[in-house]
């Protein structure tokens, strides 16, 4: 289980910085990989590009997924991650200061698996994150992997 | 002939005999008065249909002056026409041109037309004057007349063509539509209007009517004798002749250019509406996404460097942390309701019935789990029904009541009061609090965005709630306004519509 990657796909230093702190202190052991943009995202999913040499072994447990990203944005990697066979069913959270209704319907639209808006109060994120960490790498039983 | 030996064979000679001596007969055949008179005036005949059309019977006709079938204003010129013309007799056929007016035996008078014959027998020369009542021919010509008058009137351009498309007539309205005059385009084909790529509408919605198809108006392009096109409404529909025979097809055509450019122009600005609406929806996005993360990195950082850095803080560098995560907040709280201020004035605007008592009931109810130990009392007027967007009105009486909550604070017997009353005639909701109140002399600031009456020490608040308040109530087409007094509370009243449109 120790190999269970989170994905954390966050283009702002700070959020990234901030969401490593908060699942450290949630004792979240997992590893965690940080890509800054939506195209690197899916270039990790895929094991392509710069992700092409990535250990069979190392399997994404959950995808933290921001919206608003460079390149692709998180709508449009949630789209590429559903529509490919291999990993239709990769669970993606998606975490975001969005809280506008379209945004919230595409991305469940989208086939999100669940929808998270950072509050701006710090303590209210880090619990969000603690959850998050709790739900999705303790208590969630996925199907295997064909 | 009339004799019933019509069979046998007869000699021209034998005829001739006949109809001399049964003049009289032809006479009293014609399908008109007639009456034969003397130099004198005398009447020395006169046929059944005379008798009919003046009302006299023929004995009482008969020697009598023609001059009292004369009406009494036109008889006493009459002796002298009637002289005249037995001097220089010509006979004068029907429908020369003469509309002359005749009187029964009952004083009644109508519009005749006379024809006269003059005769030269053996004991002097006589007329015969062969009368016609023209009232009915004439009541139909002034139908037409009127008809053609209100068709050349029309501003439409109206125009009747044949089954084969070739114009038969061609009003006013047409010749200014498309340019052409009546002489141009009787004859010609009505195709001549059609431009390039239109050529078989007129035949195909003849053909549709032909079929029994009904055809509604519809809008189409024609172009004018010079070149332009323009826009038409135009409606079709077939002409029968009195056997109820198709004939042709009549068209009226009406000139709606100014109508369509408005239409394009209030597009336009419509689009530009839209355009500006998705810029703003665009400008909020950013706002709500960018201005939160530096917020919740700097509340973020705040928060890891009291919790990892503690024992590197003395007491009055922890409080000036939390006073950092404190602004922060406030900076959040002021970034959502901004936002939630753009999102009022977007979208479309519902209209249901919005009980405005009930609402008001649910926010107080709201107020009272927040602050459980506020006793305030509060009074909802019965029968408060309004008509507009209900989550709109919720928002705006949230504000309202939230204000009114907020600003009696301080007051040892605080109250809250939601009623509606006439004010200058129309109905008027209000909210009253005897709260801290506020000075008249800044009410105008009251509902200008980020505009606070009050420091953030005495009262918080982001000073967009009654801009937010007024917003609403305009979209909803009413008014709002207050009235207060330091230390003496608030009254804030509005209108929105009390019903919605008839059914």
């Amino acid at each position: 289980m120790t190999d269970a990657i989170i994905l954390l796909v966050e283009d702002n230093a700070s959020d990234e910085e901030l969401t490593l702190r908060a699942l450290k202190r949630a004792n979240v052991r997992n590893p965690v990989v940080v890509v800054r943009d939506g195209a690197a995202a899916l270039d990790y999913v895929f094991r392509r590009g710069a992700y092409a040499d990535r250990a069979p072994g190392e399997e994404i447990q959950v995808v933290l997924l921001d919206l608003n990203l460079p390149k692709l944005s998180g709508h449009d990697v949630l789209r590429a991650v559903r529509a490919d066979e291999r990993t239709h069913l990769l669970p993606v959270v998606i975490l975001t200061s969005s809280n506008e209704d379209r945004d919230l319907a595409e991305g469940y639209a989208g086939g999100c698996n669940s929808y998270v808006v950072k509050p701006v109060d710090f303590t209210q994120f880090a619990e969000a994150v603690r959850q998050l960490g709790l739900y999705w790498l303790v208590l969630n039983q996925r199907p295997r992997s064909p | 002939m009339a004799n019933g030996r019509d069979h046998q064979p007869t000699t021209l000679d034998d005829l001739r005999v006949t109809v001399a001596a049964d003049a009289t007969a032809f006479l009293e055949a014609a399908p008109d008065a007639m009456v034969i008179v003397r130099r004198d005036g005398r009447i020395l005949f006169a046929n059944g249909q005379a008798e009919r059309l003046f009302g006299y019977p023929r004995d009482e006709l008969i020697g009598q002056l023609v001059d009292v079938l004369v009406p009494a204003r036109y008889r006493g010129a009459h002796p002298g026409h009637r002289a005249g013309f037995f001097d220089t007799p010509r006979a004068r056929p029907m429908g020369a041109g003469v509309e002359l007016y005749a009187v029964r035996k009952d004083g009644t008078e109508f519009p005749a037309e006379i024809s006269l014959g003059p005769v030269a027998t053996a004991h002097g020369s006589v007329v015969s004057a062969a009368i016609r009542d023209v009232t009915e021919r004439n009541r139909v010509a002034q139908a037409r007349a009127e008809l053609a008058a209100i068709v050349d009137s029309s501003d439409d351009a109206i125009i009747a063509e044949t089954l084969d498309g070739m114009v038969r007539s061609w009003n006013r309205g047409a010749e200014r539509i498309f340019g052409y005059t009546a002489a141009e385009m009787i004859g010609r084909p009505v195709a001549a209007l059609l431009p390039p790529g239109r050529v078989g509408e007129g035949p195909t919605i003849i053909a549709q009517l032909l079929r029994g198809d009904r055809v509604a108006p519809f809008e189409s392009v024609r172009r004018r004798k010079d070149g332009q096109d323009i826009d038409v409404s135009v409606t079709i529909s077939l002409i029968r002749d009195v056997h109820g025979q198709i004939v042709g097809a009549s068209k009226v055509a009406r000139d709606i250019s100014d109508r369509k450019r408005a239409e394009r122009a209030l597009a336009a600005a419509k689009e530009a509406t839209d355009v500006a609406n998705r810029e703003l929806e665009a400008f909020s996005y950013s706002v709500a996404h960018d201005l939160r993360a530096p917020l919740r990195g700097i509340d973020g950082f705040s928060l890891a460097l009291l919790e990892d850095c503690h024992d590197a803080l003395d007491a009055t560098g922890q409080r000036y942390l939390r006073r950092v995560r404190e602004l922060t907040q406030h900076m959040a709280q002021l970034i959502e309701s901004l936002l939630s201020l753009a999102r009022i004035t977007r979208g479309e605007l519902r209209h249901e019935r919005v009980d405005l008592g009930a609402a008001a009931r649910a926010t107080v109810e709201r107020l009272r789990t927040i602050q459980p130990d506020r006793q305030v009392e509060v009074g909802i007027a019965d029968d408060l029904i309004a008509w507009g967007d209900g989550r709109l009105l919720g928002v705006a009486l949230d504000n309202l009541l939230g204000n009114a909550w907020k600003f009696t604070r301080d007051h040892a017997a605080p109250r809250i009061e939601l009623g509606a009353g006439a004010f200058d005639g129309a109905r008027t909701y209000f909210v009253r609090d005897n709260g801290a109140g506020f000075d008249m002399a800044h009410a105008a600031k009251l509902f200008g965005v980020f505009q606070r009456l009050h420091s953030p020490d005495q009262f918080e608040g982001t000073g967009i709630g009654l801009a937010t308040v007024q917003r609403i109530i305009r979209r909803h087409g009413g008014r709002i306004w207050a009235d207060g007094a330091v230390g003496a509370g608030a009254t804030f009243y509005f209108t929105v519509p009390t019903q919605g449109p008839p059914p």
